[in-house]
């Protein structure tokens, strides 16, 4: 706990290391974004791996140029932007129903809930897949957002945030006599921005890297998302792994954005969701 | 059952209310998961094909004898098996490390914080391109050629992902690149939830810094880490995004997992009917893990 | 303002009995503390009443109407909770805004009403405040007027004292006397605290284990404790309670305290197995005839009163006797002293712990029966027992 100097200079190590480890790929393919795409495989061996010798934009360019980049990201912005907001309120009142109210069938939907949550989708991709085309509902954007609005996990972490709120906040409002909707608007969600910004971040985040539901939905290049760009890169030829580098900074520059801005948010939920188990 | 929750208020419009919070997401879960799920298990009695003109029969258990014969799912149910008892323990224990380096006093944990987190919010399609390029064979490679650096030139330089020895420890290392960080956060919010005072405490009445760690630490840290295993083994009984883009399962199979087969059954074979019974096989799997890991831990609890 | 009524109550938690069988009734503008150990379903009974728990069995009426059903907005009781439930999210003049919000009124008449309250508590420079830049006094006084701020039926207030520190809520306790006397509206008052119950309730009704023991005035309580409960539940140090041990014929009468045989000027009434009396009931040090010798095992100088234990094998519990000394008095453990107490003072209790009423009592005289029918009545259900002044 008192850091001595040697101590302070073996933690700095350690840190550094880590961050080779952890970091290193990352710099690595920012700094490989900026080369020409022969530079990236022939300098990965050598310190000039992350080093930009002629560095350029170039490949930002031909991103641009070869595949519909804008589209990609409006797609998938658009798409996120529907599964967390709307997921926000649907899997939050949810929570709160089964945290907070005492209704008849509570218990059994919760264990339902706690049941879905180890169902993994790619498990049900087909039969979900033969059951909207069935309703030939495809190749849109609604249809790569609307099955994962409602999320077993989203209800799980909210339940348990909600469990750790305290109750007499609630009392007095119900006291104060607002209904059970005014409670939850007015005093619930107000003091919960932890466990909203840390479902919003994990929902963004998880599907914000969904590959293979656009892949099975979509044939559109106008609705299709961001990972599936990348992916039609690697198989696009001539294989340009600058390209490819720099529209992977593309592709995951929002999130990064998204999880500095609410970092603090994130760790505050995933304190209070994961500790409690 | 919750005793706590032996809540407020005159039943009649509570009820009411709660099932018009429940319902959005209720609607939601029927539809998208409870539907396919049942829809699942009824194609997977049928002889159900992609493209195929043929009426679907009723198979009976034809589907599962053809799936637990099938030597690819099968070596897919083993390397998940294995993924899982490495990937969980290592990425746990590595987790703890970071979050123990970064429970200390010094400047810029936030920094530290972030780096080591940030691969946490890259896409898997994402990393699993910028790892094949870290794996490329020769000595040009990055991982080759740092191999080759750190002993001295005894490194024989390889093409891991197309090796069958090195393909699925590829997918590994990959994997845990990506999850660590989630753990590490988890766990340091974890480690700032123990009271300061414990720890005087127990220095207090002798205890070294290994105690310490192993009567204050460890006993404090029980639900996160309940936490962080259950979730990272249910993740690791579904990794499919690397697989499908590093090796495609490949080398004969070598790298192949249960998610993988399901997808190939049903895109590239079209046998959909198969692929619905080999899902069916894998939610039993994975409940039946998550339900004695459950278990387990609470009898720990119960003793510890 | 409104007549408060619990008729038959009885509750459980997960087969936890909490109230068992409890009538109560609280008089329009009547101020009631319920007081009692942790535990014992005071909070309880008044989170029942306020509707944040569901009554199973009995009834609880306001003004005469059964509000077992009605969710707690439409009871109109306003509630100030034991650790202050202000909303964080906003301001002080939003958390005061916020009931008066809830029930339409028009902003003009909020914000003079939110005025008012903020100036009878002083809370005008703090209304721009969101409660965590409020200290633990200041976040009393919030919770305070969101409760004031209304024109409830029955203010609830759950032990609004009990995160203060000792200086500060001898501060707010004489604020709320002031402020009780000022508004008369019905209130129940959940304390564990004794000066809170004695200086604050115009009636205090004394819980222990779910069950109601008394229902009286403060003096009332003190002087004619109805049971062995109550008598040791209130005063500090509490009653010293003994086994009775008398002898000789009516009017030679001797009893016994910490082996000592002393005279017995009054007759003990029927049955009585225990008796009590109170540590100021104790004078010394005297150099009387029938005095008693202690040797002293503990002091507490008070300055202005000096509190001497010492043992008495009888004593319930084992618990040390008390005596209250003026302060000027000097001994220290292992003294020997000389004590005079007024036999005069004893309470009486028969072997279930009642109180058994003597016609000399000397105080019974100066106290007059509580002007409304309810008394203690529940407890005494089963036997028959008169326990207060017997002409009464």
């Amino acid at each position: 706990m008192n850091a001595t100097l040697p101590r302070l200079v073996f933690t700095y190590l350690l840190l550094l290391l880590c961050t080779l480890v952890f970091f290193g790929p990352i710099l690595f393919m920012l700094v490989g974004s900026l080369k020409p795409d022969d530079q990236v495989l022939a300098d990965a061996a050598s310190l000039a791996a992350l080093w930009p010798r002629e560095a350029g934009l170039d490949n930002y360019h031909s991103v641009f140029e070869r595949v519909p980049f804008a589209s990609y990201l409006a797609s998938s912005l658009l798409i996120n932007g529907l599964i967390v907001g709307l997921g926000l309120l649907v899997n939050a009142l949810a929570g709160y129903a089964l945290a907070r109210l005492r209704w008849w069938g509570r218990e059994t939907m919760l264990a339902v809930v706690v049941a879905i949550l180890v169902i993994p989708f790619e498990a049900i991709a087909i039969p979900l897949f033969y059951q909207l085309s069935a309703l030939s509902w495809r190749d849109d954007h609604l249809v790569q957002a609307i099955p994962f609005v409602a999320n077993p996990l989203a209800i799980y972490l909210f339940y348990s945030f909600f469990l750790g709120l305290p109750r007499a906040l609630e009392e007095a409002a119900r006291v104060d006599g607002a209904g059970v909707l005014r409670t939850f608007f007015s005093i619930v969600i107000p003091n919960s921005k932890a466990a909203f910004a840390s479902v919003a971040i994990v929902t963004f985040l998880f599907h914000w890297g969904m590959y293979l539901w656009p892949l099975l939905m979509t044939t559109s290049e106008s609705v299709r998302p961001l990972p599936l760009g990348i992916a039609s890169f690697h198989t696009l030829p001539p294989l340009a792994w600058g390209d490819i580098l720099a529209f992977g900074v593309l592709m995951v520059l929002p999130v990064l954005v998204v999880f500095v801005v609410f970092q603090r948010w994130f760790v505050a939920g995933v304190a209070s969701t994961g500790i409690k188990g | 059952m919750f005793p706590q929750m032996n809540a407020p208020l005159g039943k009649h419009p509570e009820h009411r209310v709660a099932w018009w919070f429940m319902a959005p997401a209720l609607a939601g879960l029927t539809a998208f998961i409870l539907a396919p799920f049942l829809l699942a298990l009824g194609m997977s009695f049928t002889g159900l094909r992609l493209g195929s003109p043929l009426p679907a029969g009723f198979a009976g258990l034809e589907n599962y004898r053809e799936a637990l014969s099938d030597p690819a799912f099968l070596r897919g149910v083993a390397n998940n098996a294995l993924f899982a008892l490495v990937v969980v323990p290592v990425q746990t224990a590595l987790g703890l490390a970071l979050a123990l380096l970064l429970n200390q006093q010094f400047q810029g944990r936030w920094l530290f914080r972030t780096l080591f987190f940030m691969p946490v919010v890259f896409p898997l399609s994402l990393v699993a391109v910028i790892w094949i390029i870290l794996f490329a064979p020769g000595p040009d490679g990055l991982l080759n050629g740092l191999l080759n650096a750190v002993t001295l030139g005894a490194w024989t330089p390889r093409d891991f992902l197309n090796d069958p020895a090195w393909a699925l420890p590829a997918i590994m290392v990959t994997s845990i690149w990506q999850g660590t960080g989630f753990q590490m956060v988890v766990l340091l919010a974890g480690l700032q939830a123990i009271p300061r005072s414990l720890y005087e405490a127990a220095a207090v009445d002798g205890a070294g810094p290994w105690r310490r760690f192993w009567h204050v630490t460890l006993p404090g840290l029980r639900n996160p880490l309940i936490f962080v295993v259950i979730v990272t083994t249910i993740l690791s009984f579904r990794v499919f995004d690397q697989v499908r883009i590093m090796t495609q399962g490949g080398p004969q199979d070598a790298s192949t997992t249960v998610i993988h087969e399901v997808v190939r059954a049903a895109f590239d074979r079209g046998q959909v009917a198969l692929a619905a019974a080999m899902s069916v096989v894998f939610f039993v799997l994975v409940l039946g893990i998550t339900l004695l890991q459950r278990r387990m831990m609470r009898q720990e609890g119960g003793t510890a | 303002m409104a007549v408060v009524e619990f008729a038959d109550i009885h509750k459980a938690f997960a087969g936890q009995t909490v109230i068992r069988d409890l009538d109560l009734h609280v008089a329009e503008g009547e101020w009631m503390v319920l007081l009692g150990p942790s535990g014992c379903g005071k909070s309880t009974l008044l989170r029942l009443l306020a509707g944040l728990e569901a009554v199973e069995q009995g009834e609880i009426r306001l003004d005469g109407r059964v509000v077992n059903d009605l969710t707690p907005q439409q009871r109109n009781v306003a509630m100030v909770f034991q650790d202050y439930a202000l909303y964080p999210n906003m301001t002080v003049r939003e958390n005061l805004a916020f009931p008066l919000r809830m029930r339409g009124m028009k902003r003009a008449r909020r914000e003079a009403r939110i005025q008012s309250v903020a100036r009878t508590l002083g809370l005008e420079p703090l209304l721009g405040r969101r409660p965590a830049a409020l200290s633990g006094g200041q976040r009393q006084r919030v919770a305070m007027g969101r409760a004031l701020v209304r024109d409830p039926a029955v203010f609830l207030m759950d032990e609004p004292l009990s995160n203060l520190d000792a200086r500060l809520r001898g501060q707010i306790r004489n604020e709320i006397a002031t402020l009780r006397d000022r508004l008369v509206t019905t209130t129940l008052y959940v304390t564990h605290d004794q000066v809170e119950a004695m200086t604050l309730g115009q009636r205090v009704a004394v819980m222990a284990g779910g069950i109601l023991q008394q229902v009286d005035t403060p003096m009332t309580l003190y002087d004619q404790p109805a049971n062995l409960f109550v008598a040791r539940f209130l005063g500090s140090p509490p009653m010293n309670c003994f086994a009775v041990r008398l002898r000789g014929e009516s009017g030679r009468r001797e009893w016994e305290l910490a082996g000592q045989w002393l005279p017995l000027p009054i007759d003990p009434p029927e049955g009585a197995t225990h008796a009590g009396l109170r540590p100021e009931a104790f004078s010394g040090p005297a150099d009387a005839r029938h005095a008693l010798q202690v040797v002293v095992e503990g002091v507490e100088a008070l300055g202005h009163e000096v509190l001497v234990y010492f043992t008495d094998e009888q004593s319930l519990e084992g618990m040390p006797m008390a005596a209250r000394l003026p302060g000027q008095v000097r001994v220290a453990p292992g003294d020997t002293l000389t004590l005079l107490p007024d036999a005069e003072q004893l309470h009486w209790f028969d072997a279930s712990g009642r109180r058994l009423a003597t016609l000399t009592h000397p105080i019974c005289a100066f106290s007059s029966p509580p002007d409304q029918g309810f008394s203690s009545d529940s407890f005494w259900k089963s036997t028959h027992q008169v326990h207060h002044c017997p002409w009464k």
